[in-house]
């Protein structure tokens, strides 16, 4: 037993003996004495091997600290009238909102025939496909008529055959709650709405006609899933107050002009927005200032509020907008995270 | 500084603070023991504290007395524990006072536990030194947050110490620290684990073999590799890969090798042990690293120490950490890739593993890093004290609405502790021994 615990300490010796000339003796020496011992350094270099760089401490920077750092690369310069003109498409789809409110809290009333109302469908429908005809740039040929009467025609028929059930869907559903639904459901609609869509010049009207199979769009619009949802918002309000109606012809007038409105109208905007900016401005003002003489018999404080949300994004938040724009500090520099030049599959 | 030249010795106690250590493998946790180990075997005490993991909970000892506090807090998310402000003042308070602390460091900016082990030592008036691994982004909702949590512990920091260059110039960005306070002192590596075995590998008349060891995820490109591969198996019929680690893009990996037909020269490994990363990197001739981003890539130390030639991405801090002729950039595009690979082909026949590997044992060890550990400890020490006004106008200054919250939790945490205090006065603690010697 004594010999074990001997020859045990002897080994133990031999171990720390190793370990130290393995340190080759340098165990307790203070690293800004010993880099001496290495030999001159020329310079500091910005570098982490080789230990403690000579006659530098470890928090040493030269001139080279954050050179590599860019600030505010992406920003987009931007100016308030470009702002306010862009903004004005947002307040225009409001007013879109506004007026098909309007339309709606009339028919409730019942100061809307239903006569009358598929009137105004079709004259709307005719109206906006004029607008489409002037102003998108392709040729029409008789496939192209066709196939835009045959979605049309789809289109309409649906409707109609679905509107027996839409009048009675919410029959046991009361009146308070339908309007809470109603106005939360298009409050969703205008703050999850794709207003990028109708303002941003895109080669979207080819995609349109099918008589350019070759043509291929460079940036494919996708939908996104606050696009898909807004449009969903908005069919689903279209149906619980077009339920509330008594026969289902009038269900149909009513769903057919809401829908026009809320689905086919983004598309004019569209296109009337390529076609010329002045013409767009031009039409979403007279737009604007229709729904306000709409708006204005039937209830003053609806009038009051849709002008106050006109003014706030028309004039001040594109002046806010540029107002916070200079506190825009972005960074970026080696430490980033690089970006793959390739697309995944 | 002693006589002799002798820096300190002895003269710490150190808490090493961290979410992420054994039983997990990574670099921090290697970070945190390896620089345990240096300090104790220069006389130092040191201690650690991390959470809990699994059954393993209360004190432990590892290799040469290190005694680790498995602090009984179940892991929330990503390895960190919830965090709870003052709940874990009382438990690190009762480490501190124990094993009669004197300076704590803690690693890792993702750490809730270090975090908090931070303000609680700033609140009993210890040393404070912080340590960061990892770079982080600025813009993305999380970055942000992270980086609001950071600005607050590094306003009361006495020192930082960021592994690279690169590192230093994010931390200082996030964070607004003085860059004075700074320092930057890289990992090392085991070059008495990673040793070269020529017998391993073939020789490169006959085949090259080109490594790829890293988890299998957007970060660490494997879409780059995903790219590269086949590519480089078309222009060189003597390349042969070999990939270890796993991962959600193992799949597409795995696809890559069915679509062109590489079963025979493509080698999936899967996960690959710490303990098993020397027996393959041996088997290879070249170590490809193909990440979007690194503070600090330890896997090409491994690499080089290993005697292999490493190829990798331009990015982060990995052009500061090899000299040129050890390691061949390349943007992180693929094309670009394929070509810094065939140009570390030509020059294959000019590397000889022993003499990298020698090379790598003056270049990087871990007791260097412990020797300027040790000088930031001196610097943190001999800075001077602060009082709680004092660093609540530190805090004040970090942000109009932050800086009020800032001050409200710093004062919260002193009255807990004040409690805590005259509940159980300090000294009425049973003190560790200093140090825990097995001889």
């Amino acid at each position: 037993m004594p010999c074990l615990g001997f020859s045990l300490r002897i080994f133990r010796v031999y171990v720390k003996m190793g370990a130290t000339m393995a340190e080759r003796c340098s165990q307790f020496e203070d690293p800004r004495i010993e880099c001496t011992k290495r030999g001159q350094q020329v310079g500091w270099k910005k570098v982490v091997y080789g230990g403690m760089q000579c006659g530098y401490a470890d928090n040493y920077m030269d001139s080279s600290f954050l050179e590599a750092m860019v600030m505010n690369a992406n920003v987009v310069k931007r100016d308030t009238a470009t702002v306010m003109v862009d903004s004005v498409g947002i307040a225009s789809h409001v007013s879109v909102v506004a007026l098909v409110a309007t339309v709606w809290t009339h028919a409730l009333n019942g100061a809307l025939p239903a006569s009358a109302l598929l009137v105004l469908d079709a004259l709307v429908l005719l109206l906006g496909f004029f607008a489409l005809l002037l102003t998108v740039k392709c040729v029409f040929s008789v496939p192209f008529v066709v196939q835009i009467g045959r979605n049309f025609t789809l289109f309409v028929s649906a409707i109609y055959v679905l509107a027996p059930v839409f009048q009675t869907l919410t029959r046991s559903i009361s009146s308070d709650s339908i309007w809470a639904l109603t106005v939360s459901l298009l409050v969703v609609h205008l703050f999850c709405h794709d207003y990028t869509f109708s303002t941003s010049p895109s080669t979207m009207a080819a995609s349109l006609s099918k008589d350019f199979p070759s043509k291929k769009t460079s940036k494919v619009q996708e939908t996104t899933l606050s696009a898909n949802v807004s449009m969903n918002a908005s069919i689903v309000a279209s149906v619980l107050i077009a339920s509330r109606l008594p026969t289902h012809l009038y269900v149909f007038a009513l769903m057919l002009f809401s829908l026009e409105f809320f689905l086919l109208f983004p598309l004019v905007t569209h296109c009337i927005r390529q076609r010329s900016v002045n013409l767009h401005l031009g039409f979403s003002c007279t737009l604007i200032v229709f729904t306000m003489g709409l708006i204005f018999p039937l209830s003053r404080l609806a009038f009051v509020l849709f002008i106050t949300v006109i003014v706030f994004i028309t004039l001040v938040c594109p002046y806010w907008l540029i107002r916070i724009q200079e506190y825009k500090f972005e960074i970026n520099g080696p430490w980033d995270e690089a970006k793959l030049c390739f697309d995944l599959d | 500084m002693g006589e002799n030249g002798k820096l300190g010795y002895g003269r710490y106690r150190v808490l090493m603070v961290s979410d992420f250590f054994y039983p997990n493998f990574g670099g921090v946790e290697n970070h945190i023991y390896y620089l345990s180990q240096c300090l104790l075997q220069r006389g130092h005490k040191v201690v650690v504290a991390t959470h809990a993991y699994g059954r393993r909970s209360g004190v432990r000892y590892m290799t040469n007395g290190l005694k680790v506090y498995y602090i009984p807090r179940l892991p929330f998310i990503q390895q960190n524990v919830l965090p709870t402000l003052s709940g874990s003042l009382p438990i690190i308070r009762t480490i501190l006072v124990r094993e009669g602390i004197t300076l704590v460091h803690g690693h890792q900016a993702f750490s809730t536990l270090c975090h908090e082990s931070l303000l609680h030592a700033r609140t009993m008036g210890l040393r404070v030194v912080f340590t960061d691994h990892s770079l982080y982004g600025f813009a993305d909702l999380g970055s942000i947050h992270m980086n609001k949590v950071l600005q607050f512990t590094l306003a009361d920091v006495h020192q930082a110490i960021c592994v690279s260059h690169t590192s230093k110039e994010n931390t200082v960005l996030r964070s607004g620290l003085n860059p004075e306070k700074v320092f930057v002192i890289p990992n090392a590596v085991d070059t008495a684990m990673f040793r070269p075995d020529p017998e391993e590998s073939p020789s490169i008349k006959e085949e090259i073999i080109i490594v790829v060891i890293s988890r299998l995820v957007y970060r660490k490109g494997a879409d780059l590799l995903v790219e590269v591969i086949p590519e480089v198996c078309r222009l060189y019929p003597e390349v042969r890969f070999i990939v270890g680690g796993d991962g959600p893009k193992r799949v597409r990996l795995e696809e890559m090798r069915e679509k062109h037909g590489l079963q025979d020269r493509v080698d999936m490994l899967g996960a690959v042990p710490h303990a098993d990363v020397r027996s393959v990197l041996v088997r290879g001739h070249i170590f490809l690293n193909s990440s979007l981003t690194e503070a600090f890539c330890i896997a090409i130390l491994e690499a080089a120490s290993c005697g292999l030639l490493t190829v990798s991405t331009r990015v982060g801090g990995v052009p500061e950490v090899l000299p040129n002729d050890m390691i061949v950039l390349a943007p992180p595009v693929p094309a670009e890739m394929v070509v810094a690979i065939g140009h570390a082909i030509q020059l294959l026949p000019q590397v000889d593993p022993f003499s990298m590997h020698n090379r790598m044992i003056n270049l990087y060890s871990w007791m260097d890093v412990a020797k300027r550990t040790e000088v930031v400890y001196e610097n943190a020490l001999s800075s001077e004290d602060d009082d709680l006004l004092l660093r609540l106008s530190r805090y004040y200054a970090c942000g109009p609405w932050a800086g009020k919250l800032f001050c409200l939790v710093a004062v919260v945490n002193y009255i807990v502790w004040c409690f805590l205090e005259w509940q159980q006065v300090s000294s009425s603690f049973y003190y560790s021994p200093l140090s825990f010697k097995f001889s």
